[in-house]
């Protein structure tokens, strides 16, 4: 698999949330939106640039492959800089398009959970912006 | 083995037992501790003995649901959400049965002090209780169907984050990390 052009500290990702409960109510994200998948990666996209339509294709293409439906929930921006500065490696794989994985998560489930509220701390509120 | 939960009134003329199998949510999203008392089946003294942690679990079912009912109803929502998901072919598995369970013995445990935490669920199933005091004070806690429960907690720079069993109870680390979310009574004035 080819290697995406490599993320700069600048970039902005986006994770997309497709569960109600992975953002609070005001739209914090949750430890639950930054736990690794069985892979040990958190998928998110480098979205810098990208019109309202791109992020929607994006948007819905998550939500297929996750729920098999279109939840429109949106997604929580973080920087990838901070990502970096973390500890989290950055996997741009561009599979699919402007796909990212974050890696780094540690071989046990409480390093996950520690990682990840790592992560839900320096991201964005949930924003559906692309969807108005 | 079955219970049926009935109208307290006693000349209530509908009925309508809630089944409580090992599928538990509905119950969570139906039970309502002020309205309803359990009793026991007609056929109950010929149903199998549960043994003690069995039991000790269905109790915490339904304590945790008198306890801290909008934590469970919030938790029931998720449950929801998870289990429709995953019949429509998502690939998030479902909230498993005994994550559930040890959700509710764990809600149990918690000090009345400590606020109700925002419940939800991880990738693999397994049952999330987080606290939440702005972006430098979250406590999040993973319970597994083993029992096994993950924990992760960041104060400013105090960052810890461990594993234990819930069989042990909650230990004295977790305890002190959820005392720091507890709301503290306001104080009386003196005369």
């Amino acid at each position: 698999m080819p290697p995406g052009k490599p993320v700069e500290r600048k970039e902005t990702l986006a994770r997309f949330s497709v569960f109600s409960s992975w953002t609070l109510q005001d739209g914090t994200p949750k430890v639950d939106l930054f736990l690794p998948d069985p892979s040990n990666t958190v998928s998110v996209f480098r979205i810098d640039g990208l019109s309202k339509a791109q992020l929607k294709g994006i948007n819905n293409d998550v939500d297929m492959a996750r729920r098999k439906k279109l939840v429109n929930y949106g997604y929580c921006q973080v920087n990838a800089g901070k990502v970096m500065d973390n500890g989290f490696p950055l996997g741009p794989n561009d599979v699919p398009k402007h796909h990212v994985n974050i890696e780094g998560f540690g071989p046990d489930a409480s390093a996950h959970r520690a990682k990840a509220l790592l992560l839900a701390q320096i991201a964005g509120k949930l924003t559906d912006t692309h969807l108005k | 083995m079955e219970l049926a939960v009935l109208p307290r009134e006693p000349h209530a003329k509908v009925h309508r037992p809630v089944q409580v199998s090992e599928r538990s949510s509905p119950l969570i999203h139906t039970f309502d501790a002020d309205r309803y008392y359990i009793q026991s089946d007609a056929r109950s003294a010929s149903a199998p003995l549960l043994s003690k942690s069995a039991m000790e679990k269905r109790m915490s079912i339904l304590l945790s649901v008198s306890i801290r009912p909008k934590v469970m109803e919030a938790l029931a929502d998720v449950v929801t959400e998870r289990q429709e998901a995953w019949e429509e072919g998502g690939s998030y598995p479902p909230v498993s049965d005994l994550s559930l369970e040890w959700a509710c013995h764990f809600i149990t445990l918690l000090p009345a002090v400590v606020p109700d935490p925002s419940a939800g669920a991880g990738p693999s199933g397994e049952v999330s209780f987080d606290w939440y005091d702005g972006r430098d004070h979250i406590l999040s806690v993973g319970i597994h169907p083993d029992g096994t429960m993950n924990y992760a907690y960041a104060s400013g720079n105090d960052r810890v984050h461990a594993s234990r069993n819930l069989e042990k109870g909650l230990p004295d680390s977790l305890r002190g990390m959820l005392d720091t979310f507890k709301v503290e009574e306001p104080e009386h004035a003196t005369w």
